[in-house]
């Protein structure tokens, strides 16, 4: 099927309930923000644009409105549908330059340099992107204990959708505190999150 | 023709409001302690009286939560009686006065006795975010020691104190550094209050609204109340028990009796107290020891 023909006149609907549906999305989000590493379920609209999934539309609905600023990375970026339903249900902006955005939506690959995001100023660190990485179907193997406010003690966290470059990426963005960028880890039915407080540390392969 | 009742979204607060608030709280919890601005809303009580509270409660809330409210402790003053069955009415939430079967609790200057767990989320109402701001009266000067994290000022004030009466004469809204880096009011909780903040389980938001500032501390997070080492923090304390429930180690009220000068100190907490009360009532009832 061809991009054009899938690309609908009216875009699919977004929550069944906005309200409650929205609260409950959140609840999973700020949960999943002050337990770092951990996964929350989390329900979404019924008939989402395929390229971003009914959890990355749970959270767009949930966060996204006309008072903030959207970058769509790779492949969701040239994506009609996708661009429809979020501009339909949401109104955010979308913006062209990955710096401008205080939401960045990426896939594993199309994530670029974590520097290259906003990051905010010592005085306003909250002026700072938030990443909804999508890691539906991500097959990495990389494996990281994770310490930082939220966790008691130390967390262990799988991270399929890590490449080899991301440890160093995230060692900067943690010694920044407190700027730097936050990581809102979304799959199908989940949501994760990684804040900039949350200092991650290799683990050896095979260690239990 | 019955008269027509105002119909409220749920939880009071547009959707749009609601969203603005909640992107302002992934950025508290994600910088624990610093405070973000938000544009507070009207809500139908008075600045002052616990807006920025009522504000993030209601963004959180959710239909299956059960919301507490508390006003120094008690869950009977107006203040409580009232922000309770305002979430009642616009939420439609379960409400109660025990802090353990609470999963949202909305506070005025206290932390519950009964120790919080995993899952909670504890709401304060601020009046005075900016800890430094009766040492120095410019929002553009104090942003900048934070992001410079000099906390000198504050510093000087507790000196001054222990100069001038020989201890550190704040006993509430201490200050407080949280997780090693930004410098904190927790509201004007007692001193008392403060050790509980440490390291605790539940989820701390605070929300001013006449100030426009919302911050947070996330669960097992280091509160750490200023002090010297040779004048380290000292919370408040009390020699004697409650008057009502005969429990030690609570935070006391002094409660005047007569015109004669009697009073009798009782705790602040009224759930604690009246659990103590039927727990100990129970046991001499029935001659168990209950093993707390």
């Amino acid at each position: 099927m061809s991009t054009a023909a899938r690309t609908p006149t009216i875009p699919a609907p977004g929550f069944a309930d906005p309200t409650r549906d929205a609260q409950r999305a959140f609840r999973a989000v700020l949960d999943a923000l002050a337990h770092p590493t951990r996964s929350y379920p989390l329900g979404g609209p019924a008939q989402p644009p395929p390229a971003l999934g009914r959890g990355l539309g749970a959270v767009a609905l949930t966060l996204l409105d006309e008072g903030c600023a959207t970058w769509l990375a790779g492949p969701l970026g040239t994506d009609a549908e996708t661009a429809t339903w979020l501009a339909f249900h949401t109104g955010t902006r979308l913006v062209t330059d990955p710096a401008d955005a205080q939401f960045v939506v990426a896939d594993p690959a199309s994530l670029p340099p974590l520097a290259r995001l906003r990051c905010g100023t010592d005085e306003a660190p909250h002026h700072s992107a938030t990443v909804l990485l999508d890691v539906r179907g991500a097959t990495g193997t990389a494996r990281f204990s994770a310490t930082g406010p939220g966790i008691d003690g130390t967390a262990d966290l799988t991270a399929p959708w890590a490449d080899a470059g991301f440890l160093p990426q995230w060692t900067a963005n943690t010694a920044a505190f407190p700027r730097g960028v936050d990581l809102l880890l979304v799959g199908e039915d989940t949501v994760a999150a990684l804040p900039r407080t949350t200092r991650l540390h290799p683990r050896p392969e095979g260690e239990a | 023709m019955s008269a027509r009742q105002a119909v409220y979204n749920i939880g009071y607060l547009d959707e749009q409001t609601k969203r603005m608030i909640r992107r302002a709280l992934l950025k508290a919890v994600a910088i624990p302690g610093f405070q973000v601005p938000f544009a507070s809303r009207e809500v139908p009580m008075p600045r002052g009286w616990g807006t920025g509270g009522v504000q993030v409660t209601a963004a959180v809330i959710g239909e299956d939560d059960v919301l507490k409210v508390i006003d120094q402790g008690a869950d009977d003053t107006t203040n409580a009686v009232s922000i309770r069955s305002f979430f009642a009415s616009v939420a439609r939430v379960a409400t109660t006065t025990r802090t353990d079967e609470a999963t949202i609790i909305q506070t005025r200057h206290r932390i519950p006795e009964t120790p919080l767990s995993e899952g909670q989320v504890l709401v304060y109402q601020v009046p005075i975010p900016e800890p430094l701001r009766f040492l120095e009266p410019r929002e553009t000067e104090t942003r900048r020691l934070h992001a410079l994290e000099e906390y000198g000022l504050m510093f000087v004030k507790l000196y001054e104190d222990i100069a001038r009466f020989g201890h550190i004469a704040k006993t509430y809204d201490y200050p407080v550094l949280v997780g090693g880096r930004y410098l904190m009011s927790p509201s004007p909780i007692p001193s008392f209050d403060n050790p509980k903040m440490h390291r605790n389980p539940a989820l701390q938001l605070f929300g001013a609204g006449r100030e426009k500032r919302i911050y947070a501390v996330p669960p097992f997070t280091s509160v750490e109340s200023l002090g010297f080492e040779d004048f380290p923090f000292e919370p408040q304390r009390f020699d004697e028990p409650c008057a009502l429930c005969g429990s030690t180690g609570g935070y006391l009220d002094e409660v005047i009796t007569d015109d004669a000068g009697g009073s009798m100190f009782v705790c602040s907490d009224t759930d604690h107290c009246e659990r103590t009360a039927t727990r100990s009532g129970t046991e001499s009832a029935t001659g168990t020891e209950a093993i707390a």
